[in-house]
């Protein structure tokens, strides 16, 4: 789920919560899925387990998970609440993109036109 | 709920402050880490919450009450020095304290061992540092204590034993339950295991808060914050 080790600059709650958002948009983890216990999340990622409990809070406040007593925590099965939360995320990516565009100075219609000449990034060794 | 509370905390030996004015309130269930360069207090203000050595002045409350028999039952204590005989081996080490502790879990400290790829049959002495070190941290953790102290537990060891202790550590910490403080000078691959961290320089805290927080003000890391407010 997390690709790339912790920026230890930015805080670690802020990373895994958004980092479990793209896992959820992506499909990484299906309506209806047992999430990772907290527990072993904790220990994949060498990471506080009270912050992944945190994490988890949020995202069941949200309704991307569900705790169910005894049984452990899922993801939400409606497959909708998922649809929108990946709609979001693309939806920031590109407001971060336009945002960028337009402090250099360029118009929306030209943004847009750009994206469709940007080159594939060139990968790079130990990417997968 | 509060798991260890200091006010105005000072140590002395002989000339030389080793703690002076520490004021702190830990919460139960909290993982602390508690940082900063050698010489910094760090070591003594373990030892004063164990109960093994006495401030010289201030107050200490852990678990509820002043440190002495209850709390030292109540804690497990992991001091930086070598406190097993070179002869004893981990099968012996583990009857030893099972003797003297009531929740101490056998069955735990041989897991843990297991878990940490440490031989039970080994003597402490013939032991690599790296594996002095995880026999020192299973036979802490298999204490099953309310309040973990644990000092320079990866101190100046390989980076594979640094991860069999971390993974270790989390795997046996009681979320919630358990207070975990955590003296280190060393953070590679410990920053994400605090939920708070109180930064010591010259026996004075210089900085206290939540580990998230200060990354979040800072734009920097734990480690790059230390070396910050430690220069």
């Amino acid at each position: 789920m997390l690709r790339k080790p912790f920026d230890p600059h930015i805080p670690i709650y802020v990373q895994i919560l958004a980092a479990f958002q793209r896992a959820l948009a992506r499909g990484d983890l299906t309506p209806g899925e047992r999430a990772p216990a907290v527990r072993d999340l904790a220990m994949t990622l060498v990471v506080n387990p009270n912050t992944i409990l945190r994490v988890y809070q949020q995202l069941e406040a949200e309704g991307f998970l569900l705790t169910r007593r005894g049984l452990g925590t899922f993801v939400t099965a409606d497959a909708e609440v998922l649809s929108r939360l990946r709609t979001r995320l693309a939806d920031a990516a590109a407001t971060t993109y336009l945002e960028e565009m337009e402090a250099l100075g360029f118009s929306r219609e030209v943004a847009v036109e750009r994206l469709a000449h940007v080159p594939r990034p060139v990968p790079r060794e130990g990417d997968e | 709920m509060v798991a260890v509370e200091t006010r105005e905390l000072s140590k002395r030996f002989a000339s030389r402050w080793a703690l002076r004015g520490i004021s702190l309130s830990i919460d139960r269930g909290d993982i602390v880490g508690v940082l900063g360069p050698n010489g910094s207090g760090k070591s003594t203000l373990l030892k004063l919450l164990a109960g093994v050595q006495r401030p010289t002045s201030g107050l200490i409350s852990v678990l509820g009450q002043t440190p002495g028999q209850d709390t030292k039952r109540r804690s497990a204590y992991l001091p930086e020095v070598d406190h097993y005989y070179p002869g004893m081996t981990g099968r012996r080490a583990i009857r030893f304290l099972g003797a003297f502790f009531p929740g101490f879990d056998s069955h735990l400290a041989l897991r843990l061992l297991e878990l940490m790829a440490v031989s039970p049959d080994e003597a402490f002495g013939s032991l690599s540092r790296g594996h002095r070190a995880r026999f020192k941290l299973a036979l802490a953790l298999a204490r099953q204590a309310e309040l973990v102290l644990l000092d320079e537990p990866l101190g100046g060891i390989d980076v594979l034993s640094r991860e069999r202790i971390l993974h270790a550590i989390l795997h046996e910490y009681r979320v919630g339950e358990q207070t975990i403080i955590l003296a280190t000078h060393e953070l590679h691959l410990v920053e994400g295991l605090f939920d708070r961290v109180v930064i010591l320089k010259e026996g004075r805290i210089v900085l206290a808060a939540p580990a998230d927080q200060l990354r979040s003000q800072w734009s920097h890391s734990i480690e790059g914050i230390v070396r910050e407010v430690c220069a």
